[in-house]
């Protein structure tokens, strides 16, 4: 059976029911209430902005790895090699790109990122790992080589 | 400046959504809600259009970027020409159902669009490479695809395994290809794409409602949307969730314009087109995508007998084809195993904990969804279930709305099947929830009746069958019943 909108006739200027008041004013009511939400989110976030800044620091290691591939030798897999947090991996990579990075540290050439500097703590890690330690780069950034 | 010139890469996509808008006939005439509904349109369905054209031919076939710009332009020249009679698919409204409120709407949508367009860019410059998941995922495949714009091979390295290589292309795929024109991997580029789409979505849906319904409600889901501080956050944040919210918006309201008794089948096409993008977006959207071929034979908007049913279906499937290609093509031979099937337990469907965990955690996310202290879509909802009316658009509604709950009920089920169960719904509630949100926007705005005004009733029993006599089904959009 087809079915379809059509203005039933009779209704037009009859008495509006209570349903759609109803649904009208909570619309009205949830404009309004967004409005509101929005605007606040819109002061806090911009605030947010200004005190936090990027959390990732994906500008940072833009700025690492543009030094980083200026220097080293044409190459599409490096190792990856660090005393610092796992997580800095997936931003080196990003920069890196179209490099691809050994998260294991395996390969020849090894991208080193002590981000607290070479302490006697991290030298004593790539000599354990059969790296020799190549170039500083500067910020934490060493050329290895194995 | 590159991030301007990659921005001509968007001019093939856009006209070759306009042409497959004039090939439905959904921009019929130059009033200025047509025009408006076209570019919210055009937008998602040729960007997304674009992407499978780069997939298919950069990457697979190793074609040169031309090829792609020159298909593009070729199909929108080619759909454009054969559009139907101007004004034939499409039922012009006899008026603007509400009228009331626009100077009120507008005002507070005003004041809505600048906090939007204020916290969209404050986020943007905190985070000017995307959020986690755009330099993990998105952006880094779009870099690669940039890179290596004739190979895919890097989606197989074990190092790679973290991006998740069997999500779709989609959204790398739009980035990539603005990057190659003009050489330069801009970091403005994918802003600007996140940008179009929050942006875009608003647009898309504004217009939607103000073509199904009118001015004042089209403001309403303006200021919903843009008022929902997470949407503008997340949009900001270069992911894939505002895309595939954005073509499961375009499914829905093809689909609720047909259910309202629209009898143009070509708005099947864009239905299953859009959905076929959804899941070329993201690996959610290929339940979404099952979801609306079937919704689409279930609930007939031209007769109920099987032929018609499946005639339904077809036209749903024909319009999602190119995705449904491709997709296939990237599942077979290059995607890897997904992380949560692979690790699926089939036997947590009858743990009943985790049902009710999940539940819970469901309720809650919608409770306090959106970045509001409370979700004011809420107290839409709580008005629905207090006063039901029997207009067409509430039941088009309704029937909108069952198609994105069976979406939410994918969404628990696995998540009761996943692994980590409280880690996924940690990282990833709000954000499903986000893919559906500007959709239930769309049902429950467009539900709202006029009030006061006249209502459109739907026709049921025997007034259902005097219209039949009277007027053919096929006539619906040519005016008066033909003799």
């Amino acid at each position: 059976m087809p079915w379809r909108a059509h203005r039933v006739e009779g209704t037009e200027g009859a008495a509006p029911d209570f349903a759609a008041l109803l649904q009208t004013l909570a619309l009205w009511l949830a404009m309004i209430l967004s409005t509101t939400f929005g605007a606040r989110a819109a002061v806090t976030e911009t605030h947010r902005a200004r005190q936090v800044g990027d959390p990732h620091a994906t500008e940072r290691y833009e700025g690492l790895a543009a030094r980083v591939r200026h220097d080293l030798p044409a190459a599409t897999t490096l190792g990856y090699f660090t005393d610092g947090r796992a997580e800095n991996f997936y931003k080196f990579q990003y920069a890196m790109v179209p490099v691809v990075l050994n998260p294991d540290g395996s390969g020849k050439i090894v991208l080193g990122y002590f981000p607290a500097g070479l302490t006697s703590g991290s030298a004593r890690l790539v000599a354990e790992h059969g790296l020799t330690m190549t170039r500083a780069m500067g910020d934490g950034v060493f050329v290895l080589t194995r | 400046m590159n991030a301007l010139l990659a921005s001509f890469s968007l001019v093939p996509p856009v006209l070759l959504g306009v042409g497959l808008l004039r090939w439905v006939g959904l921009a019929p005439s130059t009033r200025l809600v047509d025009i408006t509904l076209a570019a919210g349109l055009s937008l998602p369905l040729g960007l997304g259009l674009s992407s499978l054209a780069h997939f298919a031919l950069l990457q697979m076939m190793g074609l040169p970027l031309m090829a792609s710009l020159a298909l593009e332009m070729a199909l929108a020249i080619l759909l454009a020409a054969h559009h139907p009679a101007l004004g034939a698919g499409w039922r012009p409204p006899k008026h603007d159902e509400a009228t009331r409120g626009v100077v009120g709407g507008a005002t507070l949508l005003l004041i809505t669009t600048v906090s939007a367009a204020v916290s969209f860019v404050a986020n943007l410059r905190r985070l000017p490479h995307g959020d986690w998941d755009a330099f993990a995922i998105w952006n880094l495949k779009a870099r690669f695809m940039f890179h290596r714009p004739h190979s895919l091979g890097w989606l197989s390295y074990w190092q790679l395994k973290y991006s998740h290589p069997d999500y779709p292309l989609l959204l790398p795929g739009i980035v990539a290809q603005g990057w190659l024109m003009v050489g330069d991997a801009a970091t403005a580029f994918p802003a600007l794409i996140a940008a179009l789409f929050v942006f875009g979505v608003c647009t898309t849906l504004m217009a939607a409602l103000w073509k199904a319904r009118g001015s004042f409600h089209a403001l309403a889901g303006g200021v919903l949307l843009l008022g929902t501080p997470f949407f503008i956050r997340h949009g900001a944040s270069q992911t894939a969730d505002v895309p595939i919210s954005s073509y499961i918006l375009v499914s829905i309201v093809a689909l609720w314009l047909c259910h309202r008794g629209e009898a143009n089948p070509r708005l099947l096409v864009v239905a299953g087109c859009s959905a076929g993008l959804a899941s070329w977006t993201k690996n959610e959207g290929i339940p979404f995508l099952i979801l609306v071929i079937l919704a689409a034979a279930a609930f007939p908007f031209r007769g109920a007998d099987l032929r018609r049913r499946l005639t339904n279906g077809a036209l749903t499937v024909l319009g999602a084809a190119p995705a449904i290609a491709v997709l296939s093509v990237f599942k077979i031979t290059l995607a890897g195993a997904n992380n949560i099937l692979t690790r699926a337990t089939w036997g947590n469907l009858a743990v009943w904990a985790r049902w009710w965990l999940i539940l819970r955690r469901v309720g809650q996310g919608v409770i306090g969804f959106g970045g509001w202290p409370l979700n004011p879509a809420l107290l839409l909802l709580l008005s629905f279930a207090l006063g039901r009316s029997r207009a067409a658009e509430q039941q088009a509604s309704c029937r909108a709305s069952v198609l994105l709950l069976a979406m939410l009920a994918v969404y628990v089920g696995i998540y009761v099947i996943a692994p980590d169960i409280e880690f996924h719904l940690d990282t990833s509630l709000d954000r499903v929830l986000l893919q559906l949100w500007p959709a239930w926007i769309f049902c429950l705005a467009a539900g709202v009746p006029t009030w006061p005004g006249s209502q459109t009733r739907m026709a049921t029993g025997w007034r259902s069958r005097l219209v039949q006599r009277t007027v053919h089904p096929h006539d619906v959009h040519d005016g008066p019943p033909k003799n």
